[in-house]
Order: C-alpha cells, then sequence, then structure tokens
C-alpha cells in the first residue's frame, strides 16, 4: 500500500476528500442553493444519466475514440521514436515537427479538425493522435537514451551477440519506455478526446457537456464531470499504478513524472 | 581545451543543420499539401504568413493579443503566489500535504473543459472567469514542484545547521529559499507555455469579448482558415520563445551555477 501513495498518509487523503465533499454539500445548502447540486442531487442526476442510456450512449463512444487516436498516436510515436533514440541526426531531424506538435495549443487545433472534417469522430480521434504522438515519440527517445550505459559496454566487452543484445538490452528498454508512455499519455489522450467532443462533434461525454449548458441543467454537469473523474481513476487504477508498479520492481525508483496536462 | 571547444562546436553546427533541415522538409510537405487542397482548407505558408502580417498590423488584432497576454499573466502570478504559497506549507506539514491530495488529484483528473463548464455554471462567462479557470488547471503544477522543492533541501546542509545551532531565519534564507527558487524558475517557464495554451482554450470556450479566443472564434464562423492558421503561429512561436528559447537558458545558467557552486 506504501506504493500506492508513497509517503502520504491515507487516513488523511481520505479526510481531505470528505472535507471536500461536506463543503461541497453545505455551500449547495447555503451559499448558493438553486445554482449549485447538492451531493443527492447529482447521485439522482448521474442514476438518471444510467437508467435513459445516456450515459451508455456516450461514453462508450469517448472511450472507444480516444483508445483509436490513443493507437495511432502511439504507434506512430514508437515508429519515429525508435529510430530517432537510436540516431542523433534523424532526432534534430524531427525535432521542429515534434517542438511544434508540442506547442500546438489544442484549441485551435479542434478548430482546424472541424474546417477539414467536419463535426463527428474524425475530428476527436485526429485530436487525440495527435496529441498522443509526441508524447510516446519522446518517452521511446527517453526511454532508450537512459538504456543502462555500463550493462551496453559490458555487453561490448564480452561481445555477446546481435541476438542476444536486442532480446536481452535493447528489447526490454523498449518495452519499458513504451510502459511508461502509455501510462503517461492514457490520461491525456482521454481528456483531448472530451474536449474536441465538446466543440466538434454530435456524440460522446464532451458532447453530453456541452448539452448540459444548453439545458441549463447544473446537476447533469456535475454527472458528466463525475463520469470523467472516474474514468480518470480508472486509468490510473488499470493502467498508471500496475505500470509504474511493474517498473520499480525493474530499475531503482527514480523522480516521479509530474503528470501536466499539455493544453 | 581549444580542440575539444571546436569540437563541441561543430557537433552543435552539425545538430543545427539537421534541425533546419527538418523545418524546411516540414514547410515544404505543408507547401506541397497546400496544392492539392482549396486555400479554405490548407492555406500555404505564403498565404498563412500574409495572414500573419496582416494580423500584426491590425490594431484589432492587436488589442485581442495584449488583452489575452494580460489574462495569461495575471493568472500565472496568481498561481505562482498561491501555489508556491500553500505549497511551502505543505512541504514542512506532510499532513496538509496528506489532506490537500485530493485537490491536486481532482485537479490533474478533471479535463480541462468540464472545470471550464463548471466555472460558466456557477460564476457566469467573462474575463475573470477565464483568469480563475487557467490559475487553477496550472496550479497543481506550481504547488507539486514547490512542495517537491521543500523536501529535497540538501538533507546534509540541514543537519549541519542542526549541529552548528544556525537559527531558523537563516535556515529560511539561506537554504530553503534558494533551493525552492532554483528549482521552481524552469517550472514556473513551463508553467507559462503551458498558460498560454490553457487561456486560449478557456478564452473559446468561455466566450469572451476580446481575446486571441474570440478572434478564433471569429475566423472560424468566418471559415478564415489562413486566420486560424497565423494564430496558430503567433501562438507556437510565443511558447517556443517561452518553453524553447527562455527555459533552454535559464537551464543552463542554473546547471552552471550547480557544477560550480
Amino acid at each position: 500500500m506504501r506504493a500506492f501513495i508513497g509517503s502520504l498518509n491515507k487516513r488523511l487523503y481520505i479526510g481531505g476528500a470528505i472535507i471536500i465533499l461536506l463543503g461541497w454539500e453545505v455551500a449547495a445548502r447555503t451559499i448558493a442553493p438553486g445554482t449549485l447540486p447538492s451531493l443527492g442531487e447529482t447521485w439522482n442526476s448521474l442514476i438518471l444519466v444510467h437508467e435513459n442510456g445516456k450515459l451508455w450512449q456516450h461514453l462508450p463512444v469517448s472511450l472507444a475514440r480516444s483508445l483509436i487516436g490513443f493507437g495511432i498516436g502511439a504507434a506512430i510515436g514508437f515508429i519515429a521514436g525508435a529510430p530517432a533514440a537510436f540516431n542523433r541526426h534523424f532526432y534534430y531531424l524531427l525535432k521542429p515537427l515534434i517542438g511544434s506538435l508540442l506547442s500546438f495549443p489544442a484549441v485551435v487545433v479542434v478548430m482546424v479538425g472541424m474546417v477539414w472534417f467536419g463535426m463527428g469522430s474524425a475530428v476527436a480521434i485526429f485530436i487525440t493522435a495527435l496529441f498522443t504522438f509526441p508524447l510516446i515519440y519522446m518517452s521511446t527517445v527517453e526511454g532508450v537514451r537512459m538504456m543502462d550505459a555500463q550493462l551496453l559496454e559490458m555487453a561490448g566487452v564480452y561481445r555477446i551477440s546481435k541476438w542476444n543484445l536486442w532480446w536481452n538490452i535493447y528489447l526490454p528498454a523498449l518495452t519499458t519506455a513504451l510502459l511508461s508512455g502509455f501510462a503517461f499519455a492514457a490520461g491525456t489522450a482521454f481528456r483531448k478526446t472530451v474536449m474536441a467532443e465538446l466543440l466538434g462533434s454530435h456524440d460522446g461525454v464532451g458532447y453530453a457537456l456541452a448539452m448540459t449548458r444548453f439545458n441549463l441543467d447544473t446537476a447533469e454537469l456535475f454527472a458528466w464531470v463525475i463520469v470523467c473523474l472516474f474514468v480518470a481513476a480508472g486509468i490510473k487504477l488499470l493502467l498508471v499504478m500496475p505500470v509504474h508498479k511493474y517498473l520499480r520492481l525493474r530499475n531503482p525508483p527514480e523522480g516521479e513524472r509530474s503528470d501536466w496536462k499539455n493544453e | 581545451m581549444t580542440g575539444r571547444m571546436n569540437r563541441l562546436l561543430k557537433g552543435e553546427r552539425k545538430e543545427s543543420l539537421w534541425f533546419a533541415s527538418g523545418l524546411f522538409i516540414l514547410a515544404g510537405i505543408w507547401q506541397a499539401m497546400s496544392l492539392f487542397f482549396s486555400p479554405l482548407v490548407l492555406p500555404s505558408p505564403m498565404e498563412t504568413l500574409e495572414s500573419l502580417l496582416n494580423l500584426l498590423t491590425s490594431g484589432d488584432s492587436r488589442r485581442d493579443f495584449y488583452v489575452s497576454a494580460y489574462r495569461v499573466l495575471t493568472a500565472l502570478i496568481a498561481v505562482i503566489v498561491v501555489g508556491t504559497g500553500i505549497g511551502v506549507v505543505s512541504g514542512f506539514k506532510p499532513r496538509l500535504e496528506s489532506l490537500l491530495k485530493p485537490v491536486q488529484d481532482i485537479l490533474i483528473a478533471i479535463p480541462p473543459v468540464a472545470l471550464i463548464m463548471l466555472v460558466i455554471f456557477l460564476f457566469g462567462s467573462g474575463s475573470p472567469q477565464t483568469i480563475m479557470v487557467a490559475g487553477a488547471l496550472v496550479f497543481p503544477l506550481i504547488y507539486g514542484n514547490t512542495v517537491a522543492a521543500v523536501r529535497t533541501v540538501d538533507r546534509d546542509l540541514l543537519e549541519m545547521t542542526g549541529v552548528f545551532n544556525v537559527s531558523g531565519k537563516v535556515r529560511l534564507r539561506d537554504i530553503y529559499l534558494p533551493s525552492v527558487i532554483f528549482s521552481s524558475l524552469p517550472n514556473i517557464l513551463l508553467a507559462a507555455g503551458l498558460m498560454v495554451r490553457i487561456v486560449v482554450m478557456a478564452e473559446v470556450i468561455v466566450g469572451v469579448t476580446v481575446g486571441i479566443g474570440d478572434a478564433l472564434i471569429i475566423a472560424r464562423v468566418n471559415l478564415a482558415a489562413r486566420e486560424i492558421f497565423a494564430w496558430m503561429l503567433v501562438m507556437v512561436a510565443v511558447v517556443l520563445i517561452i518553453e524553447g528559447v527562455l527555459l533552454y537558458t535559464i537551464k543552463k545558467y542554473l546547471l552552471r551555477w550547480q557544477v560550480q557552486g
């Protein structure tokens, strides 16, 4: 359990979460009744979107889009990243492309995407792939660069076979890089999909969020925000934490990369 | 010594040559693709530059730019003050850190657009709301880094201050402060680059009457792809100046300091 939250005090963590919920409830009842939905109203709304099928109409669409976009972006990122990690010239050749992709404001790209593809799935998948690509590319390059130099030297000294070198040194390094890249980029992929849907789609969680603004249904908005948080938690529990746990077994623990948003 | 310097310079020159060819190829692909599509869909590099010049000379666009820049700076200063302040306290009090971790986790996990919608519902739309959302989204980055900076202060140095009975004030001024500033500077630039993108996104979704976000919405309604591209160039340039040039310079400077120190 220590690996789960590091140095954090689990009881205080839960306490903090309870304080947020309590503060929310109190604010909903006293400061802004009518504007801020209470916990009960939000829960009812969550049940409602589950029962009237909205949740099961929009959530799978968003998940499928982010998965497809993520897959495409990750594949291109890996295919471009592996050679760039081994060849410095290629790395510098790609640097302008990666640099500009990383500095693109997502919302502007969504607008360009809407001009190109119109409204629909294509925009969301395009945006997700476009923003997954540089993240996976970078973690592939970094992962290979951090490959144990001593191990490589030893491999050179003992003249181990090419096959052995690939199977026992290169391949594990690439796998590690890819896994940590996946863990890093998965949350981003979902957030990008939701953003693209909000502006340029007729279904998906992002569209549902936009509709709550249209209908002025605050309780439903909160319900969808909670759905988004559940997806983020699911990604963390099912992908990020197992990956980190697995990597820590193989590598000495190092500073964890902070998961900041790249908008 | 000079031989080594020469080799180093040569290596750098070679790298920038590859970098420049990468840039050239990119522009070439853009130009080639623009030949196949109408300028309404994909404007050519020249058309985009032309549109960029129009933006730079038009008073309205310059006003949009300044208003957005003002929002970025306000949000950035606010988040640096609040994030560093709370971060330092959390750094010293691990219990507070645990207590605040859910807030941090929620702000990291929530899709930015969802937070923007929340703010619109609760506080309406406008300029202060844009600044608020942008600040909240960048907060975890500044806060988390400050906590880490306080935690990783040189243990040996601290132990020594204990042995020599150095006062708390001196310890704060001569050990904690330099250490936090040292690791915060690159991070603040990172946050600034992030802030530019987040503010424009918030402007587009919140709906403001002036600002780059507003200019983008108008360009999209008018189907003026070249204007969207021109604004994109402006933002990429700003972000590259912050994250590329400034960050690189500061990192180089800090690293030099570290080696000599």
